[in-house]
């Protein structure tokens, strides 16, 4: 007799772990893609894409409780942002401690001619959104990649609207600085 | 909805060709179904619901994960009331790990396990299951484990090696409202729930047993809240002994296992004990040839050597684990693992 209540408590034990497995897994589901493309274009490289997605799922299941139902996609961002963050850290120390006297690839674009396939472009647009402040970032990809609005910003990245609002102007300012930086060399070079 | 007052730079005529194909470019930037496939793999997460990421109608997947729920709790109801009912002589409950395993080879569908379409590193866990039924002399096989490592058999393997059922075309997703996802079902409960745990989780009490090691991670996971886990930390070692008893450890899959070795490791070396975060590792490494935890296991390796003051070592392992490991998230510690060491 005990021993029968205790395998029904053992079976309901098991439920709130299954549970969350599927929440996971949902979370998995519906987000992967946007977790993808977002600690890519926050600049985790190509090669290493693939794997900074998946830290941020082993990020999102360490802490499952604490992600309040309703924000999932939030909670993925905001440890997509820190995955990229350490990434780009990372291969910034690696390049210096392999390469010291190898300068920092950047504005190693070509004329805007030359921009016949995708991946360049997207190369170009990778290193652009890399020089934007860190604190601009976030709030370009939202808005000019995931197509998001405003206030779904504010409420993602927990900013009052004036800020998301003055960090995506400053983000476009220098994003089109940068594009006619480009365009410039390219009539420059013919 | 669309309270932003700003045109995006992608529809706004006044920026430059240019610009907007610059931004447009990042539109078709995106993962493969063999990244995704993998990422799926690493978490457990049934292959009909990894596929679903992406294109299709995501209020059918919708549909069907709620519907994958409501199997789940009506599963459990049955099983619960099964336990009730069974006399007390039968083996202890029927395990989700169990259930899980026996449900495994039909989980995939039509997609039985082949080891031939993925990419290096899934082939070696696909053909670790295959070997698995007769184990050879490969290095899989566990001299040094205790009587009940060895046994992570067949079934736990296949439900191990379930998830990495090769991406499957995106038709899938549009089948959500289907009855087949029953059997995905119970894999996924057998094969996340420790692998949920992460690799970072450490188990507070490693003993000699993963089957044990690993359930109890879950106390671990939030050390502020200890109370809570506490409630399914004891009952879950219980079901994998059950499953232990049974003959199949059907519960612990393999890359559970490997998390439980790799934990065992870290714990050890974090209690000071580098003999045995050693052995753990050397464990692993007998068991699993190429695991999924390989860079986890490598940094922890490291570690070790470093507080065992083996420096040399440290840095020709760290070294080599860049070439190993290039994109490997964990690179980052190794680098300042190396970094700290002094020069």
């Amino acid at each position: 007799m005990v021993s029968e209540t205790k395998r029904f408590q053992l079976a309901l034990a098991a439920r709130p772990v299954a549970v969350s497995v599927d929440r996971l897994s949902m979370m998995f589901h519906h987000h992967y893609d946007f977790v993808w493309r977002s600690v890519r274009r926050l600049g985790v490289s190509p090669e290493a894409v693939d794997d900074a997605a998946q830290e941020v799922f082993v990020v999102a299941s360490r802490k499952l409780d604490a992600i309040e139902v309703g924000k999932e996609k939030a909670f993925l961002f905001g440890a997509a942002v820190r995955v990229a963050s350490d990434s780009r850290r990372a291969r910034q120390r690696r390049r210096r401690s392999l390469s010291d006297d190898q300068p920092e690839p950047i504005d190693a674009t070509p004329a805007a001619g030359e921009l016949v396939d995708q991946k360049r472009a997207r190369e170009i647009l990778d290193d652009i959104v890399g020089q934007l402040p860190e604190d601009t970032r976030p709030v370009f990809v939202l808005f000019e990649l995931e197509g998001m609005t405003m206030a779904q910003i504010a409420s993602y990245l927990d900013l009052p609207a004036g800020t998301v609002a003055s960090r995506l102007r400053r983000a476009r300012e220098l994003f089109a600085a940068h594009v006619a930086r480009l365009e410039a060399r390219s009539t420059k070079h013919g | 909805m669309d309270d932003h007052p700003l045109r995006r730079l992608a529809d706004d005529p006044g920026v430059s060709v240019l610009g907007r194909s610059l931004i447009a470019s990042a539109q078709d930037d995106v993962p493969t179904p063999d990244g995704r496939a993998r990422a799926a793999k690493r978490f457990g997460i049934a292959a009909v619901l990894a596929a679903g990421a992406g294109a299709g109608s995501e209020a059918g997947a919708v549909a069907a994960v709620w519907k994958l729920l409501v199997v789940l709790v009506a599963l459990g109801g049955v099983v619960g009331l099964a336990v009730r009912q069974s006399p007390a002589s039968e083996p202890e409950l029927p395990t989700w790990g169990g259930i899980g395993a026996h449900a495994a080879p039909h989980a995939p569908g039509g997609d039985a396990v082949t080891p031939a379409p993925l990419p290096p590193p899934s082939s070696p866990s696909s053909s670790s299951s295959s070997s698995s039924a007769s184990p050879p002399s490969s290095s899989s096989s566990s001299p040094s484990s205790p009587s009940s490592l060895s046994s992570p058999g067949a079934i736990a393997r296949a439900a191990a090696a379930q998830p990495s059922a090769p991406p499957r075309p995106p038709s899938r997703v549009s089948r959500p409202g289907q009855p087949a996802p029953v059997a995905p079902q119970p894999t996924t409960v057998a094969s996340l729930a420790p692998a949920v745990q992460g690799p970072e989780a450490s188990a507070p009490d490693p003993g000699p047993d993963p089957g044990h090691d690993l359930p109890v991670a879950p106390a671990s996971e939030a050390p502020g809240t200890a109370g809570a886990p506490e409630v399914t930390a004891p009952s879950q070692p219980e079901v994998a002994g059950a499953a232990g008893v049974a003959g199949e450890p059907a519960g612990p899959s393999r890359l559970a296992a490997e998390v439980a070795l790799v934990d065992r490791a870290r714990t050890s070396l974090r209690a000071g004990d580098n003999a045995a975060a050693l052995a753990a590792l050397a464990e692993y490494h007998q068991r699993f040839a190429s695991g999924d935890l390989d860079a986890e296991a490598e940094v922890v390796m490291i570690e070790t050597l470093i507080a065992k003051h083996e420096l040399q070592r440290a840095v020709a392992l760290g070294t080599a684990f860049f070439a190993r490991f290039p994109r490997s998230p964990l690179a980052q510690r190794v680098h300042s693992l190396l970094d700290r060491l002094p020069k």
